[in-house]
């Protein structure tokens, strides 16, 4: 038997369950599982109702305040971060009556996930629980999304970038760690930033305390990369459906959820989403426009069948048609839906985060911030982030003017928000600079990026229509960065000089062996979160170029969503 | 669930699937709205149940795992989590073999940790490491048995353990501790911005939030020579006190505590828009005390006046004072659409749309305007001007039969005094 790549992701699914079934199985007895609102969907991705049943739960609760469970065993699953956990223990509190001895029904069990914080058995401790609760990890796998995406869905951007909080790191290594028995240890490896160094030394704590299995496959390269060494990627704006759809809908665990309808945004099963994932949107209506028109005359041809053959249709076609037109339904939704919320302004959008990648036009570019600060806050510190990026920082006096203004429209309980985004490195500030006003400045931002080619008007006369360079995903105006050094990995052969000049890049440190990419398979895995813009553009590498490609990381993020959490902190 | 006998009827009137691409306005992305909506209407909304761990029909059939892995790799990863069970415990200082248990959850102790030198190696190493969960646990076992002299020597160094620190205690809501630490290190800012944070997002209470805002401000803020949020918090705190005044003055309706300033100015602009400039609750007050830019007093202004009809209150907005007609140029021409698209949202009478659609310069543009915005008589004029019959035709053809302005459209085709140019 053939075991492809996807054989092989697929196996994270069932070691996941097989992870939670062996907790389940220690715990004898009818069970109730409370599960935090978050997790139920990731539970679901890899676990169905009947395998719990299977295994003794009886009863299955949302974690919410003052549950009446009635069960003799409690398995609390929840993420390991301390209010939710400091809530079970409420929870728990509240289930026992004073005096009572130990080891008296009911019986409590913490699942924490991704792993149980040190921290909590103190808390434990100081609650006065010890003794009365269990405590277990539950490690999930990568879980598998829109082809071989492997996401933990466990967003980790805020606590490395802003707290400057390494906990949940081991966790992710722990998911490259399991990836790699599970395909191979990479040949060549190359890390960008400080986690990504930090991540390899606890696979390597880890092989040594385990070691490795003695499977003989190998990878050709595996390449990490610190969220914060490319900031620009989330905060411009994509242009491909795939890209947009998570812009602006919900998507929870690779489900797309619109007010009517959900679709499962998986290529194998959704060939719609399949065909137009990686499409510049503009295209995607026509074509569905087609498939519509498809459908209908397939409809047509109902009536004219023959008993026999509708017999037929019905046993091998019918389910298919009407999935299609589920999920056609959902995709014109959707595309609706991305044009309501950026049609208009769109055209203006993508000339204004071209000037600031060019550093031109900085008076209007302030001027467009303004403008839109009261309506669209999100986009409006998108861009002065992605502003004060490019050119090296917005001045004090710049700044004024929008937080004042920003303030005043949404609250001054927002006074926080410029500071974090300080803190995070998302907006950089520099001081008044007289030579910054002269017309052939040009910021050291830039410099570097043209250096790194990410900036593709600058090497290309031609403006090209057609998808011909990674740059696409940004309608032709900045590579990913990641994209770029994939492509240096994958042509090291024909010019080894490249990969060498990575190495001057700070915090780079490329080991392992150089030469030919072989076996033609890498796993990059970017730590604080992946974008659309970069899986697009690293699927497009992986297309012309025949390697297999496998996109790692704690979670899919946009802009957006950035800047969302950068608010609720 | 819509049968699929709903499907088929439609599917099979031809009627709803007709796209008329031709007589639609379509944007850039090719989509338009009547068009969708077709598409729409014809495709059954069958939605998927809300499943949430509803059947285990959804998990397709996968190859047995042992088929693709091999059981030692499976016994490998599983054994990650059993960790608790293997190895027995090996004593001694050994900041490695400490830190690898902590990584993988296997039991370990920090009580053998006993010198100065050794809880710093430890906390060191733990840094080198970069797992925080780590850190923390170590730094928590530093304050249990150093003196805390000791311990803020050891963390001024090391800033990599303060953020694990500080965003533990963050969590736990112990201000005077980060403090403590931050102005310790000498980040003044950092230790005002954190408190002011923790302070705005844990409070409710307006009254407390107000308290516990100008404690802040005075024994964190004022002392704070270059922070530039400073004046800001101030300012939250006046605006607190302002709503707490006006919710009284008002008898408590409306106004929303811990409301944004434009809240507040159209609140003020609503209720109390005639009051002169000098009065607490009036709008003009409110602009000046909290430097509302003119662009935004203007739009707030025009929005609410708008919303309640008052029609004159908007000309004496925009046009009656000479330096409001320079700012409404302005506006015209950066911003116009945005005064004649609140007007019009609004629904505006003709009369005052036309008035503030002379300004817009472009006449192309301004008869396509008052076509959209319904100013039958200005696009009609429009036409007149350009002498343009045959537009006028076109126009007067798509105008309500025997409406007021289908007659003055023909009144003007048959002017004798228009040169028509064609």
């Amino acid at each position: 038997m053939d075991i492809t790549l996807g054989d092989r992701l697929n196996v994270l699914q069932q070691i996941s369950q097989r992870k939670l079934v062996e907790v389940l199985k220690e715990i004898p007895g009818t069970k109730d599982l409370v599960i935090e609102q978050k997790l139920m969907k990731i539970l679901d991705s890899f676990v169905g109702v009947s395998v719990l049943k299977h295994y003794g739960v009886e009863k299955i609760y949302k974690m919410e305040q003052g549950l009446k469970l009635s069960n003799s065993q409690h398995i609390f699953l929840v993420s390991s971060d301390l209010i939710t956990c400091k809530r079970v223990l409420d929870q728990i509190q509240s289930e026992i009556p004073p005096n009572s001895k130990p080891h008296v029904q009911p019986y409590h069990h913490i699942l924490v996930a991704p792993f149980v914080p040190a921290i909590l058995n103190l808390i434990i401790e100081e609650e006065g629980l010890s003794g009365l609760v269990t405590l277990q990890t539950l490690s999930w796998e990568f879980i598998r999304l829109d082809g071989n995406i492997l996401s933990l869905e466990n967003s980790m951007f805020i606590d490395f970038y802003y707290h400057k909080d390494t906990t949940l790191l081991p966790a992710l290594g722990r998911g490259l760690w399991s990836l790699q028995l599970i395909l191979g240890s990479p040949k060549l490896t190359v890390t960008l930033g400080k986690h990504s160094q930090q991540i390899l030394k606890i696979m390597d704590s880890m092989r040594q305390c385990l070691g490795s299995s003695n499977i003989e496959n190998e990878i050709g390269a595996l390449i990490i990369m610190d969220r914060n060494y490319d900031l620009v990627t989330p905060l411009l704006t994509p242009v491909t459906y795939a890209g947009l759809l998570h812009e602006v809908i919900e998507i929870n665990v690779g489900t797309g959820i619109l007010s009517k309808s959900q679709v499962k945004l998986d290529p194998d099963k959704d060939k719609i989403y399949e065909e137009v994932r990686d499409t510049p949107c503009s295209e995607v209506f026509p074509f569905l426009h087609k498939k519509a028109k498809l459908l209908k005359s397939e409809q047509n041809k109902i009536q004219t069948m023959k008993l026999s053959e509708m017999e037929t249709y019905v046993t091998t076609q019918l389910q298919k048609t009407r999935d299609l037109t589920q999920q056609l339904a959902f995709h014109i939704s959707a595309c609706q839906l991305i044009a309501d919320t950026l049609s208009s302004d769109f055209q203006t959008l993508q000339e204004i985060e071209k000037c600031m990648l060019e550093c031109r036009e900085r008076k209007e570019c302030l001027n467009y911030i303004e403008r839109y600060v009261d309506d669209h806050p999100l986009r409006t510190l998108r861009l002065l982030c992605l502003l004060s990026i490019t050119s090296d920082g917005i001045t004090q006096s710049e700044l004024d003017s929008v937080q004042k203004l920003y303030l005043h429209a949404h609250g001054y309980k927002h006074i926080p928000l410029f500071y974090k985004l300080q803190s995070i490195g998302l907006l950089k500030y520099r001081s008044e600079n007289i030579l910054h006003k002269l017309s052939n400045w040009n910021s050291e931002w830039n410099n570097n990026a043209q250096k790194l080619k990410l900036l593709p008007s600058y090497f290309r006369q031609a403006k090209q229509k057609n998808h011909s360079c990674p740059s696409y995903v940004f309608s032709n105006v900045y590579v990913p960065l990641i994209a770029q050094i994939l492509n240096t990995v994958v042509n090291q052969e024909k010019d080894s000089k490249i990969l060498d000049e990575l190495t001057n890049l700070p915090n780079c440190v490329i080991s392992g062996q150089r030469g030919s990419l072989s076996p033609k398979m890498i796993v990059i895995c970017i730590i604080g979160g992946i974008t659309y813009a970069e899986i697009t553009a690293c699927r497009f590498i992986e297309k012309s170029t025949g390697i297999q490609l496998v996109l790692t990381s704690d979670s899919i993020i946009t802009g957006n969503k950035v800047l969302e959490k950068v608010q609720d902190i | 669930m819509t049968s699929a006998k709903d499907d088929e009827a439609f599917w099979n009137s031809s009627e709803k699937l007709c796209f008329r691409f031709d007589n639609n306005e379509v944007d850039q992305f090719g989509v338009s709205k009547t068009d969708i909506d077709k598409l729409l209407a014809g495709i059954s909304n069958t939605s998927t149940a809300e499943a949430s761990l509803k059947s285990a029909a959804n998990y397709q059939p996968l190859k047995p795992m042992l088929s693709i892995i091999s059981e030692k790799t499976l016994d490998c990863i599983l054994a990650m989590d059993k960790l608790k069970n293997l190895h027995p415990e090996t004593s001694g200082v050994q900041p490695d073999i400490t830190l690898r248990k902590i990584l993988l959850g296997q039991p370990y102790s920090l009580e053998q940790y006993k010198s100065l030198a050794s809880k710093t190696a430890l906390l060191d190493a733990a840094i080198i490491s970069g797992d925080g969960n780590a850190i923390l646990i170590i730094i928590l076992f530093l304050t249990k048995t150093l003196k805390r002299s000791l311990v803020q020597k050891i963390l001024a160094e090391r800033l990599d353990a303060v953020n694990v620190y500080i965003r533990y205690l963050s969590i736990r809501l112990q201000i005077n501790e980060i403090t403590d630490i931050l102005t310790m290190l000498g980040q003044s800012t950092d230790s005002a911005m954190k408190t002011l944070h923790i302070i705005i997002k844990n409070t409710r209470d307006p009254d407390r939030l107000l308290n516990k805002l100008r404690n802040c401000y005075k024994t964190q803020f004022s002392a704070l020579a270059d922070c530039k949020e400073a004046p800001f918090v101030q300012s939250y705190i006046k605006l607190l006190e302002w709503q707490t005044i006006a919710k009284v003055v008002d008898g408590n309706e409306e106004i929303e505590l811990n409301s944004s300033v434009l809240d507040c100015l159209r609140h003020a602009c609503k209720g109390h828009w005639d009051l002169p400039e000098g009065k607490l609750m009036s709008p003009t007050n409110l602009s000046q005390q909290y430097d509302v830019s003119p662009r935004q007093y203007q739009k707030v202004a025009l929005e609410v006046r708008a919303a309640i009809k008052e029609w004159g209150d908007i000309d004496r907005l925009l046009l009656t004072k000479a330096r409001f007609i320079l700012r409404f140029c302005n506006l015209i021409k950066t911003n116009n659409i945005n005064v004649l698209k609140i007007l019009y949202k609004n629904s505006a009478p003709p009369e005052v749309l036309e008035k503030y659609l002379k300004y817009v310069d472009n006449i192309e543009r301004r008869l396509e305007l008052s076509k959209n915005m319904h100013c039958f008589r200005m696009a009609i004029d429009i036409l007149v001007q350009q002498t343009d019959r045959i537009a006028l035709t076109e126009y007067k053809m798509k105008l309500q039969p025997q409406s007021e302005e289908y007659f003055y459209a023909e009144g003007m085709l048959r002017m004798p005094a228009v040169k028509w140019k064609n």
